[in-house]
């Protein structure tokens, strides 16, 4: 059955590989990818792990749906004890690796140890080799991968690598596949270095032999048929997810100047529609029918020529909005040169954004920055920051350390401007007018973060009685408002632990529209692929037991209600500018507060956070499994 | 006729086909438009 893969547990010290099948009780309580990555995340590791440490354990993981026709279904969740905060480490990269890694006959890797000199992984039917990398240590990563498939004679290896950020041991450094596509967040592709291994490389022709595969297939048609015919799909299609920009800059609910601004003024060119000057078509991952990637390509200027693949919204706004440069051509190089080092757009422009603040603010000098000028607008300083960051030069192995290290090295003042939670940079996205959003990336489990729960319909203003048919209880229409919007939050961050674990894409559920697919069709798709039949009910519990295992990571580490926040600026500095329904707007203290007690609440936690033996009991985890059988 | 949604007061109005502007009925916040597909307009930005 499709469900009936392996884990490969891989010791780089000793060189030794075991394999365990996953059985199915383990799929019915976390399915796949984050989810059952989370409970080996929180079984497996003992507390306080150095994260740099051998004892780390970097877990590799395909969705239980991984390699299905439909909705993006070539995710891989990508974990550790993270680098960069010390909380869960946890990240989700697209293209075409983990259906690769299901052919060859795994869903799962769990790598600990640290390999005596560079090696990379071989994984193909059914075997795991340990392999020498010494020639591939210096590479960047669209040169690693190119390399693997030679030295393989096999154009099909899909490999995950990382550039010379991991091994330079940048705690934001990423974890890469492709072109385009990046496990970004919280600093996986910095646990690789430390591990000194490169690269994974798999390849295989094991059937996945789904339940009942000419089913699977019409109903992937209808999911893809749905998905397609949606505004946002269409509009993604053509211009990919900078299209949110269209919106946010409209409105003023995007992070400018770091966070002095919430619109770029004279931001046109940064406007989707222009990447037409510069795309020569797009393509899309694995099982996906909306293509949001550009191929890009850059014929004139200093940096000419130059390929690369995106960027996406994330990148539009580290390099555009918060530095305050207003040229798409700076973000097609900024994003080229990120995925060639291989380090996380967001950290990097968010701290990047940060260091030119504290510039302006005298709290930085050109002593201090190795005498680069960091004033808004320069994209040449943005370039050498990246450079500096990635290689650890100077002053940019002060911000390599991420927020927490930066601001143990500068002091003077500089956290007060730093937008960071849990030591992870935000999305350059303005939350003071959203409340919902703000929750959001308060108490994500692995840092300032959108990905664990964005309600983006909250800004449709969708009708109360529609809301209350989704949220399944009482949320407000005005994204102005707090009321509800802990159950928005809550719901988000269940569902998308499920779109984690089954390993399909966020943006291909109610991301997208209303009528997007989400518990039903999950819950259909997992009976057709596996033979599992799994109530809307029942995927909701294993989408709390997912996100309460990392609740329960989170506090074995130290971290408490006081790191459910946000930074100080949210509660004491009105937007200036935008419409109306986002200028002049703050978090209210007292409404935030209020907001998150709703949101434990709604947990099953107790006021500090902390999950009830009731909770614990009735998610199974009150007597937590130490194995895997 | 394609409808695009005022990011303003959220109300939905239609944009005529291949148009480059359009005010919102209601608050009156002008927008440009800019059309993924032929069928299909969308926000560029503030007018």
């Amino acid at each position: 059955m499709v469900w009936n893969r392996k884990i490969a547990f891989i010791n780089l010290s000793t060189g030794k590989v075991s394999q365990k099948l996953v059985s199915k009780t383990m799929r019915t309580l976390y399915l796949g990818g984050r989810g059952l990555n989370m409970h080996m995340l929180y079984t497996l590791l003992k507390p306080k792990t150095d994260p740099l440490g051998h004892e780390n354990v970097l877990f590799v993981g395909a969705g239980l749906l991984g390699g299905i026709p439909c909705l993006g279904s070539g995710r891989c969740d990508i974990a550790a004890k993270s680098p960069l905060t010390g909380a869960v480490g946890d990240s989700n990269i697209g293209g075409f690796f983990a259906p690769e890694l299901r052919f060859a006959g795994f869903d799962h890797l769990a790598i600990t140890g640290k390999a005596d000199k560079p090696v990379y992984l071989l994984i193909k039917n059914g075997e795991v080799e340990i392999k020498d990398a010494s020639h591939l240590w210096g590479e960047d990563t669209f040169e690693t991968q190119t390399v693997i498939k030679r030295d393989e004679d096999d154009q099909n290896i899909k490999s995950l690598v990382i550039g010379v950020a991991g091994e330079n041991l940048v705690r934001f450094a990423n974890v890469r596949t492709g072109m385009k596509n990046s496990a970004g967040r919280t600093g996986m592709g910095c646990v690789m270095g430390s591990k000194n291994l490169k690269a994974i490389a798999a390849r295989g022709t094991v059937p996945l032999d789904f339940a009942y595969p000419d089913e699977l297939l019409e109903y992937c048609k209808q999911m893809n048929n749905m998905i397609t015919s949606t505004r946002w799909a269409k509009a993604q299609s053509r211009w990919g997810t900078m299209i949110i920009y269209s919106n946010t800059n409209t409105t003023g609910l995007i992070r400018t100047r770091n966070f002095q601004l919430n619109r770029l003024e004279e931001g046109e060119d940064l406007e989707p529609e222009n990447i037409d000057r510069y795309s020569i078509g797009t393509s899309g991952c694995y099982g996906c029918a909306v293509h949001c990637r550009h191929r890009y390509v850059l014929r004139e200027g200093p940096y000419a020529p130059l390929y690369g693949e995106g960027p996406e919204y994330t990148s539009l706004g580290a390099f555009g909005t918060m530095v305050d440069c207003k040229k798409m051509e700076t973000i097609l190089v900024a994003n080229h040169l990120v995925n060639k080092y291989g380090v996380d757009t967001l950290e990097t422009g968010g701290l990047i954004a940060w260091a030119m603040e504290l510039y302006e603010k005298g709290i930085l000098n050109d002593k201090m920055t190795d005498g680069l000028k960091l004033q808004w607008g320069d994209e040449e300083a943005v370039y050498e920051m990246i450079r500096k960051i990635a290689y650890r030069d100077g002053f940019g192995n002060t911000l390599a350390d991420g927020f927490r290290g930066a601001i143990a090295k500068i002091g003077n003042g500089s956290e007060y401007y730093a937008i960071q939670i849990k030591g992870m940079s935000n999305l350059h996205s303005d939350e003071r007018p959203t409340p919902s959003f703000a929750l959001g990336i308060a108490t994500s489990t692995r840092g300032a973060d959108h990905l664990r729960s964005r309600p983006a319909i909250d800004l449709y203003g969708l009708p109360e009685d529609l809301l209350k048919e989704i949220y399944g209880g009482s949320v407000a229409t005005d994204y102005n408002s707090y009321d509800g919007k802990s159950r928005m939050v809550w719901w988000q961050e269940l569902l998308y632990a499920i779109t984690d674990s089954i390993g399909t894409c966020k943006f291909q559920t109610v991301f997208c529209a209303v009528h997007a697919p989400k518990w039903k069709e999950f819950s259909k798709l997992i009976q057709l692929a596996t033979g599992m039949k799994l109530s809307k009910a029942q995927l909701m519990d294993i989408g709390e037991r997912i996100y309460t295992v990392e609740r329960l990571f989170n506090l074995r580490e130290g971290f408490s209600r006081k790191d459910d926040s946000l930074p100080e600026r949210y509660f004491k500095e009105p937007t200036p500018i935008g419409l109306p329904a986002a200028r002049n707007k703050k978090i209210d203290r007292k409404k935030f507060n209020k907001m998150l007690d709703e949101y434990y609440e709604l947990h099953g936690w107790d006021n500090n956070g902390i999950p009830t033996m009731e909770t614990l009991k009735k998610l199974h985890l009150d007597k937590e499994p130490s194995n895997l059988t | 006729m394609s409808e695009v949604r005022c990011l303003n007061c959220l109300e939905r109005f239609p944009v005529a086909p291949k148009a480059e502007m359009a005010t919102c009925p209601k608050c009156k916040t002008k927008y440009r438009i800019s059309w993924p597909t032929p069928n299909q307009a969308k926000i560029k930005g503030l007018a």
